[in-house]
């Protein structure tokens, strides 16, 4: 069953939602444009791709791809996906075996079974995720300059440093 | 002597000297691994997003297997620790880096012989290994993330949600049992805190 909803200010509630075929349409005001959320209840299966411009939430199974560039996917606590996820930002709570690419931000939660590779701009990730994968995250130009010229001997760090630490033994064999 | 951070975490529930503290093994680590455009690494764990976010600015790709919380799930289900390696199916020399955190701290000494000669085997020729061990007298009652912050500073973070064994070891056991690497510098801090740095030759 689907039920449209409000956008949600901080994209809570969603599991808390019960699942009804209600449909609730919000209004567009001139001052803040609101995409809607659709919910995919926990008792619906889908297979196949879905593109869409608005956001959307799985609480049930899924096995295809995801495709809304500029909206938000989520992954609800009960939902179980297989497939690729490309969107404005995404959170996972629950299983995910797949790849996920978006613009903005990845969210995974300590609920979450992820499985994949990730390409976001940000990535929050919280302690007790279940996580297989690999993240490549847009670099920060400064920090890449930064690091292009530091220096390339660890002897020449902040002399601060140094004397918290008793070397018990060093082989200065490094490349 | 580790100076305690601004924040002074609250670090109770483990050993009484454990403080956060500048880690000179990462730096090493990372300044040699940063130097690459197409470095990977692979981190065991736990999940942490400060790590993260650290690793992953740093280099190519960053990869997660999570080998805390399965180890785990394995043994509070009594699973054959068999299957346990299984995640780590990765192909050989994918990685650069791998960051072995103080897991060896919870494994038995067949399963540190088999992580290690997994951890070997996926390394690439000249990768290194980040290996961090607690002394017995800092050993933490409860498992403990290490938390990178700013200035390659490390704290520690309480994983509630493991309940892992702790083995004591002595350097020279913990060095013989990585002798499949060459050890390319250790250090150890006031806090109990011991690094080895270790390479693929």
């Amino acid at each position: 069953m689907l039920k449209r909803s409000k956008k949600h200010e901080d994209d809570k509630g969603y599991a808390d939602d019960k699942i009804t075929e209600q449909k609730t349409r919000t209004p567009i005001s001139h001052s803040e444009t609101r995409a809607e959320t659709t919910i995919i209840g926990e008792n619906i299966s889908i297979e196949g791709h879905i593109r869409g411009t608005e956001h959307l939430v799985i609480e049930g199974s899924m096995k295809g791809n995801i495709e809304m560039e500029k909206n938000d996917f989520t992954v609800g606590s009960k939902g179980r996906i297989e497939g690729e996820i490309n969107a404005q930002n995404v959170k996972v709570s629950g299983q995910m075996i797949g790849n996920i690419k978006t613009q903005g931000k990845v969210e995974i939660t300590k609920e979450a079974d992820f499985m994949g590779e990730i390409k976001a701009k940000n990535i929050s990730v919280e302690d007790g995720a279940y996580f297989k994968g690999s993240i490549e995250l847009d670099k920060e130009p400064h920090r890449k300059t930064a690091l292009a010229g530091k220096s390339t001997t660890v002897t020449n760090t902040q002399p601060e440093n140094k004397p918290e630490t008793q070397t018990v033994k060093q082989q200065d064999k490094e490349t | 002597m580790a100076t305690p951070s601004v924040h002074a975490p609250d670090y109770s529930h483990a050993g009484s000297a454990l403080t956060d503290y500048t880690s000179m093994m990462l730096q090493i680590y990372v300044e040699t691994l940063a130097r690459s455009s197409t470095a990977q690494i692979l981190d065991l764990g736990p999940v942490c997003e400060e790590n993260i976010k650290y690793f992953a600015q740093r280099v190519k790709r960053f990869h997660v297997c999570d080998m805390f919380i399965r180890l785990n799930r394995y043994q509070r289900k009594h699973l054959p620790a068999k299957e346990l390696w299984e995640h780590l199916d990765y192909v050989p020399h994918r990685f650069d880096g791998i960051n072995l955190w103080d897991f060896i701290d919870h494994l038995n000494d067949d399963d540190i012989g088999k992580l290690v000669k997994l951890c070997h085997t996926a390394l690439a020729p000249w990768g290194m290994m980040m290996v961090t061990s607690f002394e017995e007298q800092a050993a933490p009652s409860k498992t403990l993330s290490f938390v990178i912050q700013d200035g390659d500073r490390l704290t520690f973070r309480l994983q509630n949600h493991l309940n892992l064994p702790y083995y004591y070891r002595s350097n020279r056991i913990i060095t013989n049992m990585l002798s499949e690497f060459h050890t390319v510098k250790s250090f150890i801090y006031r806090n109990g805190v011991r690094e080895f740095l270790c390479r693929c030759d």
